[in-house]
C-alpha cells in the first residue's frame, strides 16, 4: 500500500514536467526514507536524480519496505493540464493496479492511471570529484543560456577563483555571458576549470524556476555538469549532463 | 581546401574531367548524347531538339491534347494568382508527364522533355476563388481528381511564349500563354477517395491530407489537390501557389508520420544507405536513437547553386525530437526528405535518428524541383544496406563514398558533431560508487 501527499498539486505537476524532459516513462521508487527516481535519457546523455524524502510530504505512508510504480510521465502530463492552482494532491496506488490521483480543493477530481510494467534500471549513483560550485539565480542563467543559444551547439563553461564565465561559439560570431564572484551566490573553486555542454540540453536542465529560484551547479575540466533545485519543503532534483568534447 | 576533380572518383569520361564543356563535334560525335561527355548530367543538345520540335507543337492558339491531369498556381501576384492546367498537344496516356513517382530510373533528358512539352495556360484568379467556387474552377478541380489523363481543348489568348521555367521546388514547366477558355472532349472518371475529402468541408486540410496518403494517393497528386482549394474546412479553403503546396504536403504528411514514429521501438545497430544518380550521391544514416533528422547539401563548384564557387560548400538544417520552428534554411528539400525517411521508418514500424547527406557533382546545373530528391531517397532507402554497430564502422564506410572534406562536412553538421563529441553518462561509470 502506498498513500502520500503533496501539499500543492502543482508541485507534483512541476516534478512530472522536470522528469518529462529526460524520459517519457519512470519508475518511482518509495521507502520508508522517501520518495525517488533515477534515469538516463536514452541517448545516456543526461540523468535525473529526485530525492523526496519524507519530510516533504504532509502524509507519507508505505506498508513495504520497498514499492516500485512506473508510469508514463508523458500521458499524465497530458491528462493533467488542466489542473489550476489551489488543490492539495493525494496519490495511492489502488488495487487494480492503477495509481489514483485525487485533486483535493474546490471539489475532488480524480484521475486513474495504468501502472507499466517496468522494472527500475539499476543506476548506480555518480559521485565525482568537481572542481567549482556556483550558486546562481535560476531565471538569470536561463536568459544567459537562452541568449547563447543562438551562437552554438555548445557552451562552454569556466570558472575560476574570480568569475563564471559561459561562451557560445560557431561561425555565427560568439557570445559569452560573464558573472563575477559577488554577482553569484557562490563561487567555490579548487581548481580553474573549463567543459563544454550541450546547448539543447542545456535548454532542457536549466532554467526549472518553478522547481527552485537558485540553481547549484557543479562542473569540472571534462566533467559531466550536475545542476541541482533544492525544493522548498525538503528534496532535490538534481540533473547530470555528460560533456561535449570540441577542443577550445 | 584546393578543390580537385579527379579526388571525386567520379566516373566522368576522360574527356571532361568535371569541366563542363561547350557542344562540339569532337565531344558530341564519340558521345551522341548517352555519355554525357560535356560533363552535363543531361544532353544539351538532345534537349534543344526537343525543345524546338515541342514549341513548333504548342505554337498554336488552339491545343488539343491530354492532361496528365496537372495544374499550376503560380506564387507571383499572390493573392492574385495565375492558375490554369498543363497539356502536351497529343491525345492518350500522358500521365507520366505530370508523375514525378514514376521518374526514378528515366534520363534527365526525358523528364525535361515531357515537362517542356507540355503548354502551361492560365488566367488570373483570386486565391479566394477556392471558396466561391466558379464553374471554371469546379471543372479544374474535377480534372485533377480524375484517375485518367483527361482529353481536353483549350483557347489560349496568343501562341505560347517559349520561356521554359526551372525551379528548385517546382518541376520544370514549358512555354506558356494566357487562357481563353478550356474545354473536356470526352468523360473521366473521378478518384473517390479524393471526391470524399473534397466533399467533407469539415475535415482540416491537415487531416484530409494524411487521410488521402495513408489511402495511398501519391504525393504529386496530393500537392495539385491542396493547390486548387479542394482540402480543409469550408470557410479555410484557398487557392495555393504550386511551389508553396508541394512543401505543404511533404511538410504536413512527414510531421503526421513522425508522430506515429515516435511510438515505435529504435532500431536497435546502425544503417547506412548508399545511392548515386544523376551526378549526385546520396547517404542516409539511421541510427540508435529517438527521433532526430538533419539534411545536409554540399554543392561542388559548376553546380547550380555553386555555379561560380572555387571550393565545395555544405549547409544543412536540424530537428530534435520535437521538431523545428522555422523554417528551413534550406527549404523544401529539407521537408521532401524527412517524407522520405519518415515513411521508411513508419513501415519498418522503427523509430531512429536519422542524417541524410547529399554531394551535387560538377556538372549537374539544372533546378529540376524537389521530386529529384524525394524519389532519390525513396529509392535509395528500398536499396540494401550496411548494418554496423559502431559509429566508426558507419562513419568510415559513409567516408569512403563521399569525398566532401570530412572535418569540413563535421563542422556543418549537429549529429556528426553529436557522434564525435558527444560524451555519455557511461563514460564515467568507472567513477560510479554503488
Amino acid at each position: 500500500m502506498l498513500r502520500i501527499e503533496f501539499e500543492d498539486a502543482k508541485n507534483w505537476l512541476g516534478l512530472l514536467d522536470a522528469i518529462r524532459d529526460i524520459v517519457e516513462e519512470a519508475v518511482f521508487v518509495a521507502t520508508q526514507e522517501g520518495l525517488s527516481l533515477r534515469a538516463m535519457d536514452s541517448a545516456r546523455v543526461a540523468m535525473i536524480d529526485l530525492k523526496l524524502p519524507v519530510v516533504y510530504f504532509p502524509e507519507y505512508k508505505v506498508d513495504n519496505e520497498k514499492v516500485n510504480f512506473a508510469i508514463s510521465v508523458a500521458d499524465m502530463v497530458k491528462s493533467l493540464k488542466g489542473i489550476k492552482k489551489g488543490y492539495r494532491l493525494v496519490m495511492e496506488l489502488t488495487e487494480e493496479n492503477t495509481l489514483r490521483l485525487e485533486f483535493l480543493g474546490k471539489g475532488k477530481h480524480s484521475f486513474e492511471f495504468p501502472l507499466l510494467d517496468i522494472s527500475p534500471e539499476s543506476i548506480p549513483s555518480l559521485k565525482l570529484n568537481f572542481e567549482a560550485r556556483v550558486r546562481i539565480e535560476t531565471d538569470i542563467l536561463a536568459n544567459a543560456i537562452d541568449n547563447l543559444e543562438k551562437f552554438s551547439d555548445y557552451i562552454t563553461f569556466r570558472a575560476s577563483n574570480d568569475k563564471f564565465v559561459l561562451t557560445g561559439r560557431s561561425e555565427k560570431g560568439k557570445a559569452s555571458s560573464e558573472f563575477l564572484r559577488d554577482e553569484l551566490i557562490g563561487l567555490e573553486v579548487t581548481r580553474e576549470c573549463v567543459s563544454s555542454y550541450s546547448t539543447e540540453y542545456l535548454l532542457n536542465i536549466l532554467g526549472k524556476s518553478e522547481l527552485a529560484e537558485v540553481t547549484d551547479l557543479d562542473f569540472g575540466t571534462k566533467m559531466p555538469l550536475k545542476a541541482t533545485y533544492m525544493l522548498s519543503g525538503g528534496g532535490e532534483v538534481a540533473y547530470y549532463l555528460a560533456p561535449r568534447t570540441e577542443i577550445e | 581546401m584546393e578543390f580537385e576533380v579527379d579526388d571525386l572518383k567520379i566516373n566522368y569520361p576522360n574527356i571532361s574531367k568535371g569541366r563542363i564543356l561547350e557542344p562540339s563535334a569532337s565531344i558530341c560525335i564519340p558521345c551522341r548524347g548517352v555519355r554525357y561527355l560535356c560533363g552535363r548530367s543531361y544532353c544539351p543538345l538532345i534537349l534543344k531538339t526537343t525543345k524546338l520540335i515541342r514549341t513548333i507543337e504548342l505554337r498554336k492558339r488552339v491545343i488539343q491534347g491530354s492532361s496528365p491531369p496537372a495544374v499550376f498556381v503560380g506564387r507571383f501576384g499572390y493573392p492574385k494568382v495565375r492558375i490554369g492546367p498543363l497539356l502536351p498537344s497529343l491525345l492518350g496516356d500522358t500521365s507520366r508527364y505530370d508523375f514525378p513517382e514514376g521518374w526514378s530510373a528515366l534520363r534527365l533528358e526525358d523528364i525535361l522533355n515531357f515537362r517542356f512539352s507540355m503548354v502551361r495556360s492560365y488566367k488570373f484568379a483570386s486565391i479566394e476563388e477556392a471558396r466561391i467556387e466558379p464553374n471554371w474552377l469546379q471543372s479544374l478541380q474535377e480534372m485533377v481528381a480524375s484517375r485518367n489523363p483527361v482529353d481536353m481543348e483549350v483557347k489560349l489568348a496568343s501562341i505560347p511564349s517559349n520561356k521554359p521555367l526551372l525551379d528548385d521546388v517546382v518541376e520544370p514547366l514549358g512555354p506558356s500563354a494566357r487562357l481563353e477558355h478550356f474545354t473536356f472532349l470526352s468523360n473521366f472518371k473521378i478518384d473517390d477517395r479524393v471526391e470524399k475529402a473534397y466533399y467533407d468541408r469539415d475535415l482540416k486540410a491537415g487531416e484530409a491530407l494524411f487521410k488521402l496518403y495513408l489511402e495511398n494517393v501519391e504525393i504529386s497528386r496530393l500537392s495539385k489537390i491542396l493547390s486548387l482549394g479542394m482540402l480543409g474546412t469550408r470557410k479555410n479553403r484557398k487557392l495555393v501557389p504550386t511551389r508553396w503546396s508541394i512543401t505543404a504536403v511533404d511538410d504536413t504528411v512527414s510531421k503526421k508520420l513522425v508522430e506515429r514514429i515516435k511510438d515505435f521501438e529504435t532500431i536497435d545497430n546502425i544503417r547506412v544507405f548508399y545511392i548515386e544518380k544523376h551526378l549526385n550521391r546520396f547517404v542516409v544514416m539511421l541510427f540508435p536513437s529517438k527521433w532526430l533528422y538533419e539534411w545536409i547539401e554540399c554543392w561542388y563548384p559548376q553546380t547550380t547553386w555553386n555555379l561560380y564557387g572555387q571550393e565545395p560548400e555544405a549547409e544543412g538544417d536540424y530537428e530534435g525530437y520535437s521538431g523545428r520552428k522555422e523554417y528551413a534554411s534550406l527549404g523544401g528539400c529539407y521537408y521532401a526528405v524527412r517524407l522520405a525517411i519518415a515513411e521508411y521508418l513508419y513501415k519498418e514500424k522503427k523509430q531512429a535518428g536519422a542524417l541524410a547527406i547529399r554531394e551535387i557533382l560538377p556538372g549537374f546545373i539544372t533546378s529540376i524541383g524537389v521530386w529529384f530528391v524525394r524519389e532519390s531517397i525513396r529509392d535509395l532507402l528500398k536499396q540494401k544496406y550496411i548494418e554496423v554497430d559502431n559509429y566508426t564502422g558507419a562513419l568510415d564506410y559513409i567516408f569512403s563514398k563521399l569525398k566532401f572534406n570530412r572535418n569540413k562536412l563535421i563542422e556543418k553538421s549537429k549529429i556528426l558533431k553529436y557522434i564525435y563529441f558527444q560524451k555519455k553518462i557511461e563514460d564515467y561509470l568507472d567513477k560510479f560508487n554503488t
